[in-house]
């Protein structure tokens, strides 16, 4: 066989191994989900860690996003006079893009990378396998809580993020563009459904499945000490944000 | 009684162990010496099913490995490794509840006794604040007995050691040797010991062996040596560079 059929036959094939050990990973936090096996004291430390502790890279990102979009929408729609429009434009831009994928991009970032590293390191201190040792199953007690929390805590972010971009927005068009709240608002509520929010809010948890199912795919793989831990940590992120891209596409395109 | 029958192991397309056969009796403690990367850990990770092996049969006690895992009871193995693999992210009272826990027959009130008895034999129930300490605040002696007694905290009927005394001052290894011999001969627990310290394997062993190549080329009785050693030990024991085992040879 030709090298480039046969390196892109090796790349199928450790991609798809790859994504049927994530799979596994789903199925086993599911399953200690339903038999009741998740540790509670573990799924709220990771509720906090990887949830609430985004809370306010989120809100900063989002808010600044959402003063920057609207500082270049007044100034062009004021041209065509339509700076009443302004409120729908930046809200469905908001509530179905930009709120879940700055949001999934910093969650992949923060929580991705830790979980990677964190994962990572155990793996390289032999913690992983002291685990098993001691009759533990190891996705229910480490990974579970990890993939519940991301899967729980990123769609409330997309909606606090909606809520910070669009203030945002909306604070820079009335304070510095003379917009009234009421015509701001108007138009938000004139022409948005809510499936408009709701689709958005829904990429979250497909984000946040992919993100930590790529984390601790990473993660348990790492070898070669810190460096190793480094790398996983690395590779997550861009592996994240890629697979988070592609499947924005992919539900834009099923959602809207 | 710990059996390996055969036993192959290959990694990345290099075999790590080759027809090894090894038998461990009851209450014994069997050590294994060997250059660096022969395969020893290979061997512990085996018998403690973390890792499969290519061909051949483990038995525990007479039984494959397979149908003594996943005991309702707890674990029947235990394993103290090399870098004692405390959880950084728990106490030292949280990292020895862990599996006591899991058991799911004990009240947190017995529990909090189980782990005080289990801190008490390896010599570390004196120190009223050593529950709420994280791994990272105790020493390498330290986090080696938490291990052990984490280990030994779920009655298991065998226990394999990783280089349990690497790293360690030579009066902290004195002391974890005797710890182990002592509790091994109070429990009647049966063990593999892989180390590089021949103080260790001299002091805690009964039988030793050499493994090298992928097998296990000579075994004697701790008693009986280094008068009766054979070639390959003899020279292991001197730390010679000439000899049977070759520095390109084996790793």
């Amino acid at each position: 066989m030709p090298q480039p059929m046969r390196i892109i036959g090796e790349k199928s094939r450790s991609f798809l191994a790859a994504v049927g050990e994530i799979a596994i990973y789903y199925q086993a936090s599911l399953a200690a989900l339903l038999r009741g096996e998740l540790d509670r004291t573990r799924t709220l430390w990771e509720l906090n860690n990887l949830g609430v502790n985004s809370l306010p890279i989120v809100v900063i990102i989002n808010t600044f996003a959402g003063m920057v979009i609207s500082l270049h929408l007044s100034s062009s729609f004021a041209a065509f006079g339509l700076t009443a429009q302004m409120g729908h434009i930046l809200t469905i831009a908001f509530a179905r893009e930009l709120a879940p994928v700055l949001t999934g991009i910093v969650v992949a970032g923060r929580a991705g990378s830790a979980i990677a590293a964190e994962i990572g390191a155990m793996a390289v201190s032999e913690q992983i396998d002291a685990l098993k040792t001691l009759g533990i199953d190891h996705r229910a007690y480490l990974i579970a809580p990890k993939i519940l929390a991301v899967f729980l805590m990123l769609p409330l972010l997309i909606i606090m993020a909606n809520l910070t971009g669009l203030a945002g927005g909306m604070g820079l068009a009335v304070y510095f563009k003379h917009l009234t709240v009421r015509t701001f608002l108007d138009s938000v509520l004139t022409y948005i459904r809510p499936w408009d929010f709701l689709g958005g809010i829904t990429k979250g948890f497909f984000f946040g499945l992919a993100i930590t199912g790529i984390g601790v795919y990473y993660g348990l793989h790492t070898k070669y000490g810190a460096t190793g831990v480094g790398t996983a940590a690395t590779k997550t992120v861009v592996a994240g944000v890629i697979a988070l891209f592609i499947i924005n596409f992919l539900l834009t395109v099923l959602f809207y | 009684m710990i059996q390996l029958e055969n036993v192959c192991f290959s990694l990345a397309g290099r075999e790590i162990l080759s027809q090894l056969s090894l038998t461990v009796p009851a209450g014994q403690t069997y050590v294994l010496l060997g250059p660096s990367g022969c395969g020893k850990s290979t061997v512990l990770r085996l018998v403690m099913g973390l890792i499969r092996p290519n061909a051949g049969r483990i038995l525990i006690d007479g039984l494959p490995l397979a149908d003594t895992q996943n005991n309702p009871a707890g674990p029947t193995r235990g394993m103290v490794f090399q870098s004692s693999a405390l959880f950084d992210f728990l106490t030292v009272y949280e990292n020895i509840a862990l599996g006591l826990r899991k058991k799911g027959n004990l009240t947190e009130a017995e529990i909090k006794e189980r782990v005080r008895q289990e801190l008490d034999r390896v010599g570390l129930g004196d120190d009223p604040d050593l529950l709420g300490k994280t791994p990272a605040e105790l020493s390498g002696g330290m986090q080696k007995r938490v291990a052990i007694a984490r280990t030994l905290a779920l009655d298991p009927k065998i226990i394999l050691y990783d280089e349990p005394t690497t790293g360690l001052d030579p009066i902290m290894a004195g002391l974890i040797n005797d710890l182990i011999r002592r509790v091994h001969r109070r429990l009647k627990i049966t063990s593999i010991l892989v180390t590089h310290d021949l103080n260790c394997a001299l002091r805690v062993g009964d039988e030793i062996g050499l493994l090298y190549q992928g097998k296990i080329r000579e075994s004697a009785p701790a008693r009986s040596l280094p008068e009766k050693a054979g070639p390959l030990l003899r020279q292991f024991l001197d730390g010679r560079l000439t000899g049977p085992i070759t520095i390109n040879g084996g790793w």
